[in-house]
């Protein structure tokens, strides 16, 4: 077990060192890009989760090498990923620590998928989702079904993103959000594929 | 002690960034250019390239298989009678290569003592990467991987400054 101490010092250290910016801002901030997301696309939930992840992949490319690079100037050491379940450790302890302050465990570990459970998510603070409406009726619901919108799903983006630097093609989902009652976050973490190192189309074409 | 060049590769092989620093490898670079050896079409600079970031990516496979555990940076350097090729890659699939003359030592691990307290090679390469690619290029907001034009940053001119501050630039 002094490897798994070891990353999270490793993810303590690298806190430490990273610039931070205020929590309720950063919190009210996500807040208002959300909202901006729900007028933008009209309501359509699926559409704002979808648009949610693609903010997050984008962060996730840049923030593996912010990550990389940080580690290399304070000499901190990153184990390299042999199995599943490291990676999963790096991901939970130093990745989550650094960017965000918070740690969270690696459970449900299989070959091919792990879960991340974030008992603190620091994107949902303050946050109370609307119930949905109900018709005159009492039984079928106009409006949007605030149940399908997975408010923190920028995460899952920034996780497929970052691991898709380091050659693994990974599906993530939501499946646990304690702002739709669930007892705690749970991310969902799929392999699907191990990208082959190799020569691309560019380098024959260039 | 010189610099000649300095290209930087992604993980497929496509140049991202590439310039030439002394006049002795812009000389063989135009009489490269003049020559023509390549096939038509194709540019003999570039060809040039490809051959070193597949020899590069070769060794690397190489190395890999001849070393039983993989711990420790494999591929550091390769050297010939007149000029070495430091090269430095990171786990996001980015590589470095800079070619030196034959006196610039690569990390502090080479047998040659008496540079002990000299800038290795190796550490230049890094510190280009962590403090100079990612603050630029990275942090970008036209970055996308693969897909950036590195001469919009100021990627090139932070290199060239922190380049010529360089005890063995020259």
């Amino acid at each position: 077990m002094s490897k798994s101490g070891s990353i999270t010092a490793a993810g303590q250290n690298l806190w430490a060192k990273v610039p931070k910016a205020n929590s309720e801002l950063f919190a009210l901030t996500y807040g208002s890009l959300i909202t901006e997301l729900i007028r933008d696309y009209d309501q359509n939930i699926p559409e704002i989760n979808n648009q949610l992840d693609r903010i997050g992949y984008s962060i996730g490319v840049r923030c593996i090498d912010e990550l990389f690079a940080k580690s290399e100037v304070n000499g901190v050491q990153i184990p390299s990923c042999r199995e599943l379940r490291e990676t999963a450790e790096v991901v939970a302890k130093i990745g989550f620590r650094m960017f965000l302050g918070v740690s969270c465990d690696v459970g449900k570990l299989t070959e091919k998928s792990f879960s991340l459970y974030l008992s603190e998510n620091p994107l949902s603070i303050f946050v109370e989702l609307p119930q949905n409406e109900v018709g005159v009726d009492g039984s079928s619901s106009h409006g949007p079904d605030w149940t399908q919108l997975k408010y923190s799903n920028v995460y899952c983006g920034v996780i497929r993103g970052a691991l898709e630097q380091v050659n693994l093609k990974v599906e993530c989902e939501f499946v646990g959000d304690m702002l739709q009652g669930d007892d705690v976050n749970e991310i969902k973490v799929e392999v699907k594929e191990v990208i082959a190192d190799g020569a691309g189309e560019d380098y024959q074409e260039e | 002690m010189t610099v000649h060049s300095l290209h930087i590769f992604d993980r497929k092989g496509k140049t991202l960034f590439t310039k030439t620093y002394s006049p002795i490898a812009v000389k063989q670079q135009r009489y490269l250019a003049e020559s023509g050896t390549a096939e038509p079409g194709s540019d003999p600079v570039t060809e040039q390239r490809k051959l070193v970031f597949g020899m590069l990516f070769s060794l690397r496979e190489l190395v890999g298989s001849l070393t039983p555990d993989h711990s420790g940076e494999s591929l550091q350097a390769v050297r010939t009678g007149s000029s070495t090729v430091h090269t430095f890659e990171t786990m996001g699939g980015l590589r470095l290569a800079l070619y030196t003359s034959n006196d610039v030592p690569t990390s502090q691990t080479s047998e040659r003592r008496e540079y002990m307290d000299n800038i290795f090679a190796r550490d230049v390469l890094r510190n280009i990467y962590s403090n100079i690619w990612v603050e630029c290029v990275v942090r970008s907001p036209m970055y996308s991987p693969g897909e950036i034009d590195v001469k919009s940053t100021t990627f090139e001119r932070e290199l060239d400054s922190y380049l010529s501050s360089l005890p063995w630039f020259r």
